[in-house]
């Protein structure tokens, strides 16, 4: 499955690169490199595949691990980036903060909310008064 | 200018307070994050880079550097009294350094280890101030078929050093050169893979790759692998300084070891973690009783801990005379140097001997500062190892928002992290290698200049690269590589190779 996904993205780079111009030997264009690269990729990744099939390695990789945590965990920081300038830093880094020490599931309600507050805290005055990074207020500074 | 003055010259610049405060910082959490499971330096190093923009590019480079080798003096400390190395390089250590650590022989394990470092690191440094001079005058009659044929090189050579599959790390070596090349042409100035969007002109942002393919994902694949604490070996740590009998065993691989890890620091593909195992494999040839090895022999941990620690100053020698980095934690100090501004190369000496010898001079001073703060601080490092998981993964997962956001105070890195993250977990799941990938990415822009150029400069002939005599080398070189794999005893040999690391 890799392999086909691979291929893929070799095929689009390929047509992405004819269409920024492939030139010529003489004088390369912009796409030269995309063209070469991708027909690489896409040799390689059909090597890749049929040696796959061939060694029948189709490995399971979903039983036997907690992969629903890492998935939540990553919607979870996904969502922050979309709630990050509404909610702005503080608020939103609490958030998820609380969410993510609790995701381990070893952690009571009260812990998640002190260790999050803290950890916020301490962030802010480093990053932002610190560091002089500028995050946005969001509703709270409005 | 004689060597002595220069290194004056680069201690005038590193004792400066800032600088000397930027050393400290970076050895003191290289040696955290040696210490630390579940973030390598590579990770904290690129964490970190965001944070240096505001400072000076000698004060991000010494404060990167000291993240680099600072983590290798920690690894050994978990490899020795967890037997869990806490990076790729201090592997070979749990052999020895453990079973030491069983017998009650902690203190002279970890002793020798940050000793051995100590020498290592400082002898790799001279021969780096002696080889990098000669070495810059001689690369700056090298046109761009040369450094054409040398990129192509230190990439066939890292993807054959790949622990897995070759067809993928070579995949992964070409994907890297897409991702490197996105962005404005050089030449048209046209648009390539921007989607129209304004961050992308500049091509994909270092910081949010790394961080992605090596921060994010190694939190969600710990995640899958419930990461719990580990239990600490018992014991007491004591007797830190090793005796005359500890030194008499270990000198001679300490010496071995600094020069093997400086010499294979060069190579391309050569690293901390192929040193360390190279020089294992050679005290126990020499040894005259081998069968120590594995059941507590000082020489086991000696020779590893300096080779490794030498291998990082041969490191920078690719780095600071070509431009050219030889893996992938100098290919992130090369995407440091040149977010500063500053292009390293051959005439880097000359247009800022000040960055140059004050890299150099800072791996002195770190090296002091790092043996002070092993040997008192061990007791520190052991409570560190006793942080749960479940504390550290969010704050890692903070660090690298916060690090993608501040490059641009853009949302957009922080999506692209989180993007490269997913992309790097199913790599690592499917047993694609990253560090192929890094390293292309990062040689991406100047591999399509060199090509570019050089066919220009040809008239579209491919032959350039097999008539001037550097080029041709390199070039014989890699297609040696290139068809070595069908040849048995080459194969075999290849799989003995220790995997490189890539956290």
């Amino acid at each position: 499955m890799a392999g086909i996904f691979w291929f893929a993205i070799a095929a689009y780079v390929c047509i992405g690169g004819y269409k920024f111009g492939f030139g010529s030997f003489r004088e390369p264009g912009p796409g030269f490199i995309f063209i070469i690269s991708g027909s690489f990729l896409a040799i390689l990744s059909l090597i890749d595949f049929c040696q796959t099939l061939k060694k029948n390695a189709s490995s399971n990789l979903v039983l036997g691990l907690h992969w629903r945590k890492a998935t939540l965990v990553f919607i979870c920081v996904f969502a922050y980036s979309y709630i990050f300038n509404f909610l702005g830093f503080v608020l939103s880094t609490f958030l998820l903060l609380m969410f993510l020490f609790k995701t381990t599931g070893a952690t009571k309600w009260w812990h998640a909310i002190l260790a999050s507050f803290i950890t916020t805290m301490v962030a802010y005055i480093v990053f932002s008064v610190w560091l002089q990074i500028q995050f946005p207020k969001g509703i709270l500074g409005a | 200018m004689n060597p002595l003055y220069n290194l004056l010259l680069g201690l005038s610049v590193v004792l400066l307070p800032i600088n000397l405060l930027y050393c400290f910082i970076g050895v003191l959490i290289g040696t955290l994050i040696g210490v630390l499971p579940g973030i390598g330096p590579i990770g904290a190093m690129s964490l970190l880079l965001p944070a240096t923009f505001h400072s000076s590019p000698v004060s991000a480079v010494i404060l990167l550097a000291g993240i680099y080798y600072g983590a290798q003096y920690g690894g050994s400390t978990t490899s020795i009294l967890l037997n869990i190395p806490g990076e790729g390089a201090s592997v070979v250590t749990c052999l020895d350094g453990y079973q030491m650590a069983r017998q009650g022989r902690a203190g002279p394990a970890l002793g020798i280890s940050a000793f051995g470092s100590f020498i290592g690191g400082t002898l790799s440094v001279v021969g780096l101030m002696l080889i990098a001079p000669p070495l810059a005058s001689i690369s700056l009659k090298f046109g761009p078929p040369e450094f054409f044929s040398l990129m192509c090189l230190g990439l066939t050579i890292v993807v054959y050093l790949a622990s897995g599959s070759v067809v993928r790390a070579f995949m992964m070596a070409a994907f890297g050169i897409i991702l490197g090349c996105i962005g404005q042409d050089f030449e048209s100035g046209s648009f390539k893979f921007t989607f129209g969007t304004p961050e992308l002109v500049d091509g994909i942002g270092l910081s949010p790759l790394i961080m992605g393919l090596f921060g994010v994902s190694e939190v969600l694949l710990n995640l899958e692998q419930n990461v719990t604490n580990r239990d600490i070996f018992q014991t007491k740590i004591k007797n830190l300084l090793p005796n005359l009998r500890d030194w008499k065993d270990s000198i001679k691989p300490i010496l071995r070891g600094s020069i093997l890890g400086f010499f294979l620091g060069i190579m391309p593909g050569g690293g901390a973690v192929i040193s360390s195992f190279t020089s294992y494999a050679l005290e126990k040839k020499f040894s005259k009783h081998p069968e120590r090895f594995g059941r507590g022999a000082i020489e086991g941990v000696a020779g590893p801990e300096t080779a490794n620690n030498a291998a990082t100053g041969g490191a920078f020698i690719p780095l600071l005379t070509l431009g050219i980095p030889p893996n992938v934690v100098m290919a992130l100090l090369l995407g440091a140097l040149v977010i500063h501004g500053v292009a390293p190369g051959p005439q880097l000496i000359t247009k800022h001997p000040e960055l140059f010898w004050g890299i150099i001079a800072s791996m002195y001073v770190g090296n002091i500062m790092l043996l002070i703060l092993n040997l008192p601080l061990i007791g520190i490092w052991v409570q560190v190892l006793k942080i749960p998981y479940r504390i550290l993964f969010p704050l890692i997962l903070l660090f690298c928002i916060v690090g993608a956001y501040s490059i641009n105070n853009s949302l957009f890195d922080v999506k692209l992290m989180l993007i490269f993250g997913a992309l790097g977990y199913f790599m690592k799941k499917f047993n694609y290698e990253a560090a192929p990938l890094i390293l292309a990415y990062v040689l991406g822009p100047m591999f399509e200049y060199s090509l570019r150029q050089s066919l220009l400069l040809s008239h579209g002939s491919f032959l350039i690269f097999f008539t001037r005599p550097i080029s041709r080398g390199a070039m014989i070189l890699v297609l040696f590589m290139l068809i070595s794999p069908v040849f048995p005893i080459i194969k075999r040999w290849r799989k003995r190779i220790p995997i490189e690391e890539t956290t």
